[in-house]
C-alpha cells in the first residue's frame, strides 16, 4: 500500500496521498486510516509523490510542512498548479502559524491541521475533503452537460421558427406535412427543456 | 592640619583648618581635638591618633566629622632627640564628595552589573525563542504519532478482547461438549477475525508499541537538552567532560533549525577531558551553530571538528556561509554588535559566548573569508590527559 515501506494490500481504490519526511508518523497514519472507506498511499519523498499523484486517483494531498527538500507549503503550491481540483492538506507540527495563516489566506490549502493531530478531527477532514472533490467533479461534469444543451437551444428554436414560417407559407395540401415539422421541432424542444430540469438536484 | 600634644591637645593650626570649623586659628589652640571636632569629651573610638600612641607609626582612618561630614584624617608622629613621641600632625581632609561619588559609583556599578545579569538572560531567551520553533516541531512529531498510535491500541485492545471473550465461550463449550455450539463459535471467531484485519493488528502491535518508545525517548531527550541549556544557575559550576558530549547536546538542540538548509559533519578525535561549566559551553555551541545555520542563505554544509592542540581541547566550527567582511571581523565579539536583521539577534550571543569561554581559561578564535565561510574555534585547557 505504501510506496516508500512495506504495508497492507490496498483493495480500495487510491484517493488520499501523505506526504512527511518521518516515516513513524506515517506509519502512525497508516494503521489509524487502513479501515477507512479509502485507498491511501504514503511517502517520504516530494517529488516521489508527485509521481504517485500522477500514477493514482488521487482526490486528497496530506503535507507536512516542515521538510528537509521543501515546505509543505510550497509544494501543496505545485500541487495545486498541476491539479487545481485536488484538496490540499497540512499536517504541520510547527509552532509558527504565520506560514499557515498564508497558506490558508493564499487558498493554497483546504485544511490546516496540528500536530499532535485529534484522530477524529483528522479523518472527518480528510473524508470531507474527498466528498468536497467529489461534489467538484460532479459540478464540473453537470455544468458542462448543461453547457452543451444550453448550445442546443437557440438551435432548436432556430429550426421551428423556420418550420413555423414554412407552415405559415404552405398551400392546404402541404400543410399537414408543415404541421408534423412544426411538431416535431416542438417535441424536441420538450425534450431538451426536460433534460435541463432533470440536471438540478431538485426539481425546479 | 594641627600640631597635638600627647594628649590630644591642639597646639597649632593652620588656617584652612580654623575655616572649615569656622572659628579662628587662635581660638583653637589648647582645646582637645576631640572636643573640637567630634564634640566628645573623650577621644574618638576609632581616631587614628590613639593608635600612634601605641605604636609610634603614622595611621590613617576615615572619621565621622562635624555636621555629617566624612574626615580622612592622617595622623603622622612627632618626636623628640631620645625618640620619644611628643605629639602628632594631624591633616584631616574632608572627603564628603568623594565620599558621595564613591557610594553613587557603587550604586552604578551594581546596577549595571544587574542589567548586564539581564541581557545575559535575555540573549539566552532569544536563543532559546530562536529554537523553540524548532524545538516545537521536534517534539509535536512524536508526540503526534505517539498519541496516534495509543488510539490505534485502544482499538487493538477492544478487538483482543472481543476475541478472548469467544475464546472464553469456545472454552466452556467444549467442557460441556457441546461440539456443535464450540464449531459454530469457531466460524465466528474467523469471520470476526477477518473483519476487523485481526492478523495485521497482531503483526502490527509491536513495532506500533516500538516507534512509540523510540518516540517517547526522543521526547525525553529533547527536554533534557533544554533543560542542560536553559538552567538558571545561581552557581558556576564546573564538570569534568568530554567536549565532544557538550557539543552532542548543542547539535540536538540545533538540529531541527539546521537541517533542513544544512548538511553537518562530524569530525572528532579522542580528545582529552576538559573542566567546564557544561550549561554555559553547550550555550556558547549553540550560539556558533546558530549562527553558521544563519551565515548559510541557501544550503551548505557545517563541519564540526574536535581535535587537541598546545594543551587545548579544540573544537571547530565551519560553515560555508556568507563569512565575515574585514571591517566587520573586529567587532564580531563586541557587544550589541549584529549584522542580523531586528528580531533575529541581539548582538550579543558571540560577546557572552567570548566571556564564558574567557573565563573558563580558554581561547575563541575566529577566521573567515567573505563569500566563502567562517571557523569559530572553541579552545580550552585540557583538564586530564588521556
Amino acid at each position: 500500500m505504501t510506496e516508500d515501506f512495506p504495508g497492507g494490500v490496498m483493495d480500495k481504490p487510491v484517493n488520499v496521498l501523505f506526504l512527511d519526511d518521518e516515516v513513524s508518523i506515517l506509519s502512525g497514519l497508516e494503521r489509524l486510516l487502513l479501515n477507512e472507506p479509502y485507498g491511501f498511499v504514503m511517502t517520504c519523498d516530494p517529488d516521489k509523490a508527485m509521481e504517485l499523484i500522477k500514477k493514482h486517483p488521487v482526490k486528497v494531498v496530506v503535507s507536512d510542512h516542515r521538510m528537509p527538500k521543501i515546505l509543505g507549503v510550497e509544494f501543496l503550491r505545485k500541487v495545486k498548479e498541476k491539479y487545481p481540483d485536488k484538496i490540499r492538506i497540512l499536517l504541520s507540527g510547527s509552532a509558527d502559524f504565520s506560514s499557515a495563516e498564508q497558506a490558508i489566506n493564499l487558498g493554497e490549502v483546504y485544511r490546516f491541521i496540528t500536530k499532535p493531530w485529534k484522530t477524529t478531527y483528522l479523518k472527518a477532514s480528510i473524508l470531507h475533503g474527498i466528498e468536497q472533490y467529489d461534489l467538484v467533479q460532479t459540478n464540473h461534469i453537470l455544468l458542462e452537460t448543461l453547457n452543451r444543451k444550453a448550445r442546443e437551444l437557440p438551435l432548436i428554436v432556430a429550426a421551428l421558427k423556420t418550420e413555423v414560417d414554412v407552415f405559415a407559407d404552405a398551400s392546404a395540401e402541404n400543410q399537414a406535412e408543415a404541421l408534423a415539422k412544426v411538431r416535431g421541432e416542438v417535441a424536441r424542444l420538450e425534450h431538451l427543456i426536460n433534460d435541463i430540469l432533470a440536471q438540478y438536484p431538485q426539481g425546479v | 592640619v594641627f600640631l597635638l600634644d600627647k594628649e590630644s591637645t591642639i597646639l597649632r593650626v593652620n588656617k584652612a583648618m580654623a575655616d572649615a570649623l569656622g572659628v579662628k586659628p587662635e581660638d583653637l589652640v589648647g582645646k582637645k581635638c576631640h572636643d573640637l571636632v567630634h564634640g566628645t569629651a573623650l577621644s574618638w573610638p576609632t581616631c587614628p591618633f590613639q593608635r600612634l600612641l601605641e605604636d609610634g607609626k603614622p595611621h590613617t582612618e576615615e572619621v565621622l566629622g562635624p555636621n555629617g561630614k566624612v574626615l580622612l584624617a592622617t595622623v603622622s608622629p612627632v618626636f623628640n632627640e631620645v625618640q620619644e613621641i611628643i605629639g602628632a600632625v594631624h591633616i584631616a581632609q574632608d572627603i564628603t564628595v568623594h565620599k558621595e561619588a564613591e557610594r553613587r559609583l557603587i550604586l552604578a556599578n551594581e546596577e549595571l552589573r544587574s542589567a548586564k545579569d539581564q541581557l545575559v538572560q535575555s540573549e539566552k531567551m532569544a536563543s532559546i525563542g530562536q529554537l523553540a520553533a524548532g524545538v516545537a516541531h521536534e517534539i509535536n512529531n512524536p508526540v503526534g504519532f505517539i498519541s496516534n498510535n495509543i488510539e490505534v491500541m485502544t482499538d487493538y485492545i477492544s478487538v483482543y478482547l472481543k476475541v478472548l471473550g469467544i475464546i472464553e465461550k469456545i472454552e466452556q463449550a467444549l467442557e460441556r461438549k457441546a461440539w456443535d455450539e464450540a464449531e459454530a463459535l469457531l466460524l465466528e471467531i474467523r469471520r470476526y477475525k477477518e473483519t476487523v484485519n485481526f492478523e495485521y493488528m497482531v503483526n502490527d502491535s509491536e513495532s506500533l508499541l516500538k516507534q512509540s518508545q523510540d518516540g517517547m525517548k526522543r521526547i525525553e531527550k529533547i527536554v533534557l537538552d533544554l533543560k542542560t541549556f536553559s538552567r538558571e544557575e545561581t552557581q558556576w559550576q564546573e564538570d569534568v567532560v568530554s567536549i565532544e558530549s557538550v557539543v552532542e547536546t548543542a547539535i540536538d538542540l540545533t538540529r531541527n533549525e539546521l537541517k533542513y538548509h544544512t548538511e553537518l559533519h562530524k569530525d572528532y578525535s579522542k580528545t582529552s577531558s576538559v573542566r567546564c561549566n557544561v550549561q554555559k559551553t553547550s550555550q556558547v555551541f549553540v550560539n556558533l551553530l546558530v549562527n553558521a545555520g544563519q551565515a548559510i542563505r541557501e544550503k551548505g554544509i557545517i563541519d564540526v571538528k574536535t581535535y587537541e592542540k598546545d594543551g587545548y581541547v579544540c573544537v571547530d566550527i565551519a560553515d560555508t556561509g556568507s563569512g565575515i567582511s574585514q571591517d566587520n571581523m573586529k567587532r564580531v565579539f563586541d557587544p550589541f554588535f549584529t549584522t542580523k536583521p531586528v528580531g533575529k539577534g541581539t548582538g550579543l550571543g558571540l560577546s557572552i559566548s567570548y566571556e564564558i569561554i574567557k573565563k573558563q581559561k580558554g581561547e575563541i578564535r575566529v577566521v573567515s573569508a567573505e563569500g566563502e565561510g567562517t571557523t569559530f574555534t572553541v579552545m580550552l585547557p585540557i583538564f586530564f590527559k588521556k
